[in-house]
């Protein structure tokens, strides 16, 4: 499906920098070979194109200088310090009995952080805007040193509707990404390298730089977090290995049951399970919860039908309560599985199934040799997303029984808890954002890792070229 | 073929459709049990917290749809039918503006061949992984910087904020659009633009369909950064999901259960009915990316 | 061009002229102050009557109040996530009062300090006080104690926990509910057999003797009552609402909750509505009061107000003698102030029963290791109530309790 979907090689750190000392090539060449306007370019941006009669890419040019030197002049040098010290000055309120108490402001570390962060996104922006700005400079030299005409404002905003038009496509969701991904992301990861945590809450306190003290916290076996860690990271991997395995093998056969020759009303059986799909997760997931409540419906009605004495501990009891979740997930993803797997069986090719048949093969033989390796085929990547969709299933855990019930020894987590939704308590209710943040980064690595590892895998399998 | 054996294999069809049909019904039935719940229960008269019995057991009512419009307001705190539209006008706004940007950077990514492409595909593989509300402190403080918090705006800028990393499924299905019709249109004099709009959006119905379908779903599923977005004053400016999560915490559950029920129903019956009739396109949606990617 | 000049001096000075007239004639204007009040959802009605009454008290001023919703629960996370968009003054639970006080979001109380602290409970000017400083306004108490159903308990009976759990009561009646998967409630039988949860002082973080002989006789007593299946409920995480619902079908003979469920608990019992302190229990064979966590409702104001003297006349207006009392008689919660009339509260079956409590409550610590109580109390209670702790691990589960409840982060 993709063919870059993974590539996070170092050969691609190289280029960065390659890319870099070619940038600085690039500046040096410009100022011995331009002329006089082309040098003027370096400081004044969009000289060069101004006076060459591109005025409005000159303006351009010459308006982002502006704003970054006023941005930078009253503002963006002050965050770039920040960024640095995380604060000096903490917030001091002086309480003198009998008269209203004065509050004299600190800073605040984590608006410095965040501004911080937001203004080196703008430097890095401006940096790029330069070096575009220099080689424009140069190109429109050359092309009037050609005899050339120079592209008019009109010709060159066509070009973003033709050659250039996956610039005008992506601006803004870029722009979108950059301000409400990008800039919260890499705040956030930062924050995994300082002491943000219930102790270090500012304006009242400071927090600081802690370099990996974070980590290792969460790593140490002896320690609270990392008696935490490491049961929550087990259970996170083995309900992502059996919840993704279960929809997937559970939706494949009801996909099979419902397409099955002599089966009639397709549309009705499918429509049924789909309904679960439209219904909001927060209230089926809710639902359900109740319902298998100690003294909820489900419970009730076994004892009165005289099936159990007492009530089954559906979601009170450790073990209960994880095969409890993974029980309500098939629920939940079963429908998303049959619907893509119905879709993948109908477009099985009928070739295949006509050489099974003249050799003579049985149901289950047909299945095991052609139908599951051909769907496994082409929902490898589906699977992958899965996979990592289940590490991050936030919903189901925190909806269906919110990490319970507690574990004994564990910092803030259940003995449900996935390690995304043991983060959200962390930020919530104890607002420890340092381990928050540096759990996510575990998240992060460890989809990164498998989604490396089953992409090569369905990689080599593409190349054995099976059902081309 | 003897007809001994002919009546023997049909036996054995019917046995086996039976059988099918049978696991069918119990199937269907798992998977009705909740949602006829949620209706009996949305119906029921006298219920205080959360029942332990599926068929009501002080008869049926109106009064918890009725009271859900009724007694909206300041009094009770609740707003549902506001709410209810504030969903809608969310949903609506964003799913709009996501799928124009989705199928944008799909297109780009797909058909198109620039320096920054494969950075991109890399990038946006990257930042698809991180769990999405790890930062909803800092997309606050961003929302907060422009003077947006508490607003509606807000949240349609957030659930369509991530619209550039959604691309894949649009992608795998551009990528299936024969290149040689691109090719001919451009031979015509076409510019990008119009073979965007005038060939490819065309031919995507499916693909569109989904990108709609499941970006208008967010907001009705959402409570964690309305919660996060809208403070403890801008109560007017929920959405139906926030609303209704608080309808069932600690405090108000044994008053407002049954209201809950009711205002979920309500909520799920538009929903319901979109993806049912939409579910076909979902299907070749869902599918289009990884079968012929 | 001295002339424009002289034409300009003489316009600005006429201009200047009647403005003052202006001023100096009309009735000056009063300052125009606007406040946030944050309560919980229950609250609004009431909190709104008060703010009327501040409003009508401070003519001196135009204050205009808008109120929002906040639970008491969640005000720190909602306070904390970002302070200058926080209410000036809010409602909080006491447990939460070194987070916020640790985080600057809390002005000091420094004006009427001392009719605070002597118009209010000592416990819940404790409650209330960090470091030495008054940080919040004491509004209203809250701990549990037992609710009964007098068609099965008579008072006599309801005294004594063991005479609960022995009566016999028809099929299908439970004797006695407790929420034992809460951390809140369990200490109930630790603080009854003599434990303390950080020391002698209540606020030394390094000390919990919940694991000695006497913390293994609180849990042998759980572990007894929890297997009782036929005559004990924990109701678990809907614990309130499962409560009133068995109240409500009289399957429910006695329950430990609090005043915030006391209306619901009336409407079900009717004339059979009857509440008092908590039971004693038998424990190392002397008969002994059950304990209980005392927690408080106060109000702080917001360092980063913009308007500091006012937000602090507004937060002691609402938590004043008559709003207290207003309080009680709407929404029955158990006033702090200690000048209200006793025979006035004993006339509240739920708050009389409250104030009984309240002489063998333990204040909750106001301080940060607090927050490491709840999630191993809680496993606690939810390994003992589903019987995976059994007196012969009861030992090792204790020990790992008090290692977690003492662990520090750093």
């Amino acid at each position: 499906m993709e063919e870059n979907r993974i590539r996070l090689r170092w050969s691609g750190l190289r280029r960065f920098f390659a890319a870099f000392v070619n940038q600085a090539n690039l500046l040096g060449h410009t100022f011995r070979e331009g002329d006089g306007r082309t040098r003027l370019s370096f400081v004044l941006m969009g000289f060069g194109n101004l006076v060459r009669g591109q005025v409005a890419k000159g303006l351009y040019y010459f308006l982002s200088e502006a704003v970054f030197v006023v941005y930078m002049v009253l503002f963006g040098a002050r965050s770039l310090v920040g960024i640095v010290t995380l604060g000096t000055k903490t917030q001091y309120i002086e309480a003198i009995p009998g008269q209203v108490p004065k509050v004299i402001r600190g800073d605040n570390s984590m608006l410095m952080l965040l501004y911080g962060v937001a203004t080196v996104l703008l430097v890095v922006w401006f940096i790029a805007t330069y070096f575009w700005n220099i080689s424009s400079a140069m190109q429109t030299q050359r092309a009037v040193e050609n005899g050339e005409v120079l592209p008019g404002l009109r010709t060159e905003a066509r070009e973003y509707l033709d050659a250039k038009f996956h610039v005008t496509l992506m601006i803004l969701p870029v722009m979108g990404l950059l301000l409400f991904t990008v800039l919260p992301l890499l705040f956030m990861i930062l924050i995994a390298f300082t002491n943000y945590d219930s102790s270090h809450q500012p304006p009242g306190s400071l927090f600081h730089w802690t370099g990996l003290y974070t980590f290792k916290a969460l790593f140490s076996n002896s320690g609270v977090l990392g008696g935490t860690f490491w049961p929550v990271l087990g259970w996170t991997i083995t309900w992502a290995v059996i919840a993704t395995a279960s929809n997937y093998v559970l939706g494949m056969l009801l996909a099979i049951l419902i397409n099955r020759k002599g089966v009639r009303f397709k549309g009705l059986w499918r429509t049924v399970f789909v309904m679960s799909i439209a219904i909001p997760q927060f209230v089926s997931l809710l639902l359900m919860r109740n319902m298998l409540d100690d003294f909820g419906p489900i419970n009730g009605v076994l004892q009165h039908w005289g099936l159990t004495s007492k009530f089954i501990p559906f979601l009170t009891n450790a073990t209960f309560a994880r095969i409890s979740v993974l029980v309500v997930n098939l629920w939940v993803g079963i429908p998303y599985s049959m619907l893509i797997t119905s879709g993948i069986l109908l477009s099985i090719p009928k070739e295949l199934y006509e050489a099974a048949a003249i050799d003579g093969a049985s149901p289950f033989r047909m299945w095991t040799k052609i139908i599951l390796p051909y769907v496994v085929f082409v929902t490898g990547p589906y699977l992958i997303t899965q996979f990592i969709g289940n590490i991050n299933n936030f919903n189901v855990i925190y909806l269906l029984t919110g990490g319970g019930p507690s574990g004994l020894t564990y910092y803030q987590a259940g003995k449900t808890d996935l390690l995304v939704t043991w983060l959200y308590k962390l930020t919530v209710n104890t607002r420890d954002y340092s381990y928050a943040s540096a759990i996510g980064i575990c998240v992060f690595i460890i989809s990164a890792i498998l989604s490396l590892v089953a992409y090569r895998n369905t990689k080599s399998y593409k190349k054995e070229e099976t059902f081309q | 073929m003897s007809s001994r054996a002919y009546t023997h294999a049909k036996g054995r069809v019917i046995a086996g459709n039976t059988l099918a049909y049978v696991v069918l019904a119990v199937l269907c039935v798992i998977w009705l049990v909740p949602v006829a719940w949620l209706i009996i229960i949305s119906f029921s008269k006298g219920v205080a917290g959360i029942p332990n019995y599926f068929w009501p057991k002080y008869g049926f009512t109106l009064q918890n749809y009725v009271k859900l419009f009724k007694d909206s307001g300041a009094a009770s705190g609740f707003y549902f039918p506001r709410w209810f539209l504030n969903t809608l006008f969310v949903a609506i706004c964003s799913c709009a503006l996501t799928a124009v940007m989705t199928l944008s950077v799909a297109y780009a990514v797909s058909r198109m061949r620039f320096r920054l492409r494969k950075p991109y595909l890399n990038v946006a593989l990257v930042l698809g992984m991180f769990p999405g509300f790890m930062s909803m402190i800092a997309v606050y403080y961003i929302l907060k910087a422009v003077g947006l918090t508490n607003t509606l705006v807000a949240l349609i800028l957030v659930y369509s904020g991530g619209a550039g990393l959604g691309f894949y499924v649009a992608k795998g299905f551009f990528d299936a659009i024969p290149k040689e019709m691109d090719e001919a249109a451009m031979i015509d004099g076409a510019t990008r633009s119009q073979i965007f709009w005038q060939i490819t959006v065309p031919l995507s119905k499916p693909v569109i369909v989904y990108t709609i379908l499941t970006s208008f779903l967010a907001p009705w599923a959402d409570f964690i950064f309305v919660n996060m977005i809208m403070g403890p004053t801008a109560y007017k400016n929920y959405t139906v999901a926030l609303g209704l999560f608080r309808m069932i915490d600690r405090e108000h559950i044994t008053t407002y259960f049954s209201m809950f029920c009711a205002g979920a129903v309500l909520v799920s019956i538009p929903i319901v009915a979109l993806f049912i009739s939409m579910q076909r396109f979902y299907v070749e949606g869902i599918t289009g990316g990884s079968v012929k990617g | 061009m001295f002339g424009n000049m002289k034409r300009i001096l003489a316009v600005g000075l006429v201009v200047l002229m009647v403005a003052a007239l202006v001023t100096g004639c009309a009735p000056k204007p009063k300052p125009v102050v606007a406040l946030t009040l944050w309560g919980s959802q229950d609250d609004q009605a009431m909190l709104q009557t008060m703010a009327n009454s501040f409003k009508a008290a401070h003519t001196d001023k135009d204050y205009t109040i808008t109120l929002g919703v906040c639970g008491e629960d969640v005000a720190k996370d909602t306070v904390l996530k970002d302070l200058d968009a926080a209410a000036d003054v809010f409602a909080f639970a006491s447990d939460q009062i070194a987070a916020l006080q640790g985080a600057g979001a809390l002005l000091p109380v420094t004006v009427d300090t001392d009719a605070i602290k002597t118009a209010n409970s000592s416990a819940s000017v404790t409650a209330a006080t960090v470091g030495g400083q008054l940080m919040a306004y004491p509004s209203s108490a809250d701990t549990y104690f037992l609710y009964y159903d007098k068609k099965y308990l008579s008072d006599a009976e309801a005294g004594s926990l063991e005479t609960i759990m022995g009566k016999s009561l028809p099929t299908g009646v439970t004797n006695f509910a407790m929420n034992l998967s809460n951390g809140w409630y369990i200490a109930s039988f630790f603080f009854a057999s003599g434990c303390k949860l950080f020391g002698d002082t209540g606020v030394d973080p390094t000390q919990c003797d919940f694991n000695s002989a006497k913390g293994l006789a609180a849990g042998q007593y759980m572990i007894q009552l929890a297997a009782n299946k036929k005559t004990f409920a924990d109701y678990g995480a809907n614990y309130d609402s499962t409560m009133c619902q068995n109240f409500k079908d009289r399957k429910l003979a006695a329950a430990v909750s609090g005043t915030w469920n006391a209306t619901k608990v009336q409407e079900a019992l009717g004339t059979d509505y009857a509440a008092t302190k908590l039971p004693t229990i038998k424990i190392n064979g002397s008969d002994v009061n059950m304990g209980s966590f005392a927690n408080f409702k106060l109000y702080g104001v917001n360092s980063h107000t913009k308007a500091a003297a006012d937000a602090m006349a507004l937060a002691e207006w609402v938590t004043n003698k008559d709003n207290q009392l207003l309080r009680f008689q709407t929404r029955s919660f158990a006033p702090t102030n200690v000048t209200i009339d006793a025979s006035t509260l004993s006339s509240n079956v739920a708050v009389a029963a409250d104030a009984l409590q309240g002489k063998y409550a333990t204040l909750q610590a106001s301080i940060k290791q607090m927050s490491n109580y709840w999630t191993p109390a809680a496993a606690l209670g939810t390994s003992i109530g589903n019987g995976k702790t059994t007196n012969a691990t009861l030992q090792k589960d204790l020990d790992a309790m008090v290692k977690q409840i003492l662990a520090t982060l750093q």
